[in-house]
């Protein structure tokens, strides 16, 4: 009962959504905006069919393929993902990239943190970083964000 | 002919070492639990940005041939497929490593992935300037509807919801458009600076693929899923080739299957190999042996999803539009070297097509070669912590997305994008439909403006998109793709209501 409850509710956000671009679609009177107004049309009615599909029936007819989303795993990514945009043009992509690696590596790792793990992740992600920089960097001359480090 | 003429450029230094190191990196990122193909070639596209044409070409080719043999090393070892197309090969694949025949298995699985590759480059070469010839008749209403069909076969066949599927198509469509209109110039739904040049490919793709699956490989670190592997036997590669060729039946059945599949757009690997596996079941004296550790499973199934491959790439060499999610992704690279696919490609730019498939061809071998020699390292790959994934995949999906315009916006837009998708897929929306609709939503409006000035000075713009033999052919195309799609998904979900009745009533009595 509950994913159905909770395939209605996908339904109407898709359908809100839609709906949401179709006003920012049709909004300007302009030439040029005639295509975003068709796919725009296009999304508003295949979102219609999917909530008439999903509210109508007393069983939804159409797939209930949602998963619940993880907030309690995911935040910190979400978060750590954030700050990388925030810091690297301040610090420099490598040094962004080493702290959010370290980050990620020590918060997901399915062991506890202790100091060696700690010193071992920060190991791995200079090792990974050094031959990114070395590869791209110095052979290739691919250009990154610098920042008051590197 | 000249696929003769130009298949020295092949052998050429530069081309033939990244025929190599393609092969050998396809592998190794196919074997990675969590890496799909599509996700790898996505990756690896910034890099190819400041090659030649041909090189950078032969490079993502390769590494979707690669990648998509080497996704079967993860489904045999660990029972987790590494890439969609190799979930038939894990049925019976993982029960052959449980039972103590994992390198034979891994055998198997690259002889036939050769025998079914080159199959598939095979028809690619005979087939696509014979498709990209016919689509010289072709003008801007034409290419319009092609544009509107790509969209619909892989908006009906990339999710598991045919509406989920058009809609994300809809909304990807609507995303391209941001920036300019490209006949008219007005500047359009640029909310921010960072969407002043509009959402490009590159961003579009790494995200849309790339950050979902940074996000799921912490979500199975954090559950500590994976990391379970096998010991290797000791086996005579010699021995598995002439049993491996010995299975005529397999090996024909899943190089037609996937040539089939490949051939028709949007099907996707994981459906030819998992019907190619049921045929050859059905065929068999012995169905009762799949799915317990039955080597023709791994053949047939192999051979499939490898044909797959070069049959994918003759849509979207030929007419542009993509076979399977990952031909889309190779599209945009194509694409952002200057190259449109139809008969230009073959004539005007013909060393770089010819080039292409010869190297398709030739790294069969090199895929068969260094896929039976490193197979014996492969559960050292396989041990990869998920999180230590997570992160070199978060970290490479920034420097590509930055490396290709030094824009800081780029990753904006990549980052937002990818994580607005791992919601989207929270609710059953994919992220082919989405890539598809930004990659032919442009090449759609710009054809559909062109047909409406050709139309007005005409007979009309309804009559000029609505009338003439291939026009409504790829009207009804549409209309069959969508329609066909619609009545699968309503008889899968009558079969699940029905049995899940059935369970009621067994629970009841």
């Amino acid at each position: 009962m509950m994913s159905h409850r909770k395939h209605r509710l996908t339904a109407v956000g898709a359908l809100l959504v839609a709906a949401g671009l179709a006003v920012i679609s049709f909004m300007p009177n302009m030439p040029g905006y005639e295509f975003p107004q068709m796919a725009a049309v296009a999304a508003v009615v295949f979102a219609f069919i999917l909530t008439l599909l999903a509210l109508v029936p007393r069983q939804p007819v159409t797939a209930i393929d949602e998963e619940p989303i993880p907030w309690g795993g995911i935040w910190p990514l979400l978060l750590i993902l954030f700050g990388f945009l925030l810091l690297m043009r301040w610090l420099g992509f490598f040094s962004t990239s080493f702290l959010a690696f370290f980050l990620i590596t020590q918060i997901y790792s399915p062991q506890r943190i202790t100091c060696r793990g700690a010193i071992r992740g920060a190991a791995i992600a200079a090792l990974f970083l050094g031959v990114l920089y070395l590869i791209f960097v110095t052979l290739l001359r691919v250009q990154v964000p610098g920042g008051i480090l590197i | 002919m000249e696929l003769i003429q130009y298949l020295p450029q092949v052998f050429s230094g530069w081309n033939l070492m990244i025929l190599v190191v393609g092969t050998i990196v396809g592998l190794l990122l196919g074997a990675t639990p969590g890496l799909s193909p599509t996700m790898a070639v996505a990756l690896l596209i910034p890099f190819t940005f400041q090659m030649e044409a041909t090189s950078g070409l032969i490079l993502l080719g390769v590494l979707y041939t690669a990648t998509v043999a080497g996704g079967a090393v993860s489904a045999i070892l660990v029972n987790i497929p590494g890439a969609p197309a190799n979930i038939a090969t894990m049925l019976d694949g993982h029960p052959m490593a449980k039972n103590g025949r994992a390198t034979e298995a891994l055998h198997y699985c690259f002889i036939s992935s050769g025998v079914g590759g080159v199959i598939g480059v095979l028809v690619l070469i005979f087939f696509t300037p014979l498709l990209a010839g016919f689509a010289l008749r072709f003008g801007p209403s034409e290419l319009f509807w092609i544009a509107i069909l790509g969209i619909t076969v892989i908006g009906s066949l990339g999710s598991t919801s045919v509406l989920k599927g058009l809609l994300a198509g809809a909304v990807g469509i609507w995303i391209s458009l941001i920036g300019f209109n490209p006949v008219a110039g007005t500047e359009r739904f640029v909310f921010t600076d960072h969407l002043q040049g509009g959402v490009t490919i590159i961003p579009a793709l790494i995200g849309l693929f790339a950050i979902p699956q940074v996000f799921q490989m912490v979500e199975d670190a954090r559950r500590g899923r994976g990391g379970e592997a096998f010991g290797m036997e000791q086996r005579p590669v010699w021995a598995s080739i002439v049993y491996n060729l010995s299975r005529v039946r397999a090996l024909s059945i899943g190089s037609v299957i996937g040539t089939i599949v490949g051939l028709i757009p949007g099907a996707g690997g994981q459906i030819a190999g998992l019907i190619a596996y049921d045929q050859n079941k059905k065929f068999s004296k012995h169905p009762e042996a799949f799915g317990k550790g039955e080597p023709e499973g791994v053949i047939t199934s192999e051979s499939a999803n490898n044909s797959m491959v070069g049959a994918s790439l003759v849509p979207m060499l030929s007419l542009g539009i993509p076979g399977s999610p990952t031909a889309a992704v190779l599209l945009g690279g194509l694409l952002i070297q200057g190259l449109f696919p139809g008969p230009d490609l073959f004539t005007q730019h013909a060393s770089v097509a010819w080039t292409f498939m010869g190297a398709l061809l030739v790294s069969q071998v090199l895929m068969v070669v260094f896929g039976l020699y490193i197979s014996r390292f492969s559960k050292y790959v396989i041990r990869i912590p998920k999180h230590h994934m997570a992160a070199a995949v978060a970290v490479l999906a920034v420097f590509g997305t930055y490396s290709v315009q030094n824009s800081i916006s780029d990753v904006i837009i990549m980052m937002t994008m990818g994580c607005a998708m791992y919601f989207a897929m929270r609710f059953g929306f994919g992220p082919g439909p989405v890539v598809l609709g930004i990659i032919l939503g442009p090449i759609a409006e710009t054809n559909f403006l062109q047909g409406q000035m050709l139309g007005q000075a005409m007979d009309g713009t309804f009559l000029y998109f609505f009338s003439g033999g291939i026009n409504l052919l790829l009207i009804a195309l549409c209309v069959l793709s969508i329609g066909y799609s619609i009545m699968a998904e309503f008889k899968v979900r009558a079969r699940q209501r029905g049995q899940s009745s059935d369970r009621t009533v067994e629970v009841e009595s």
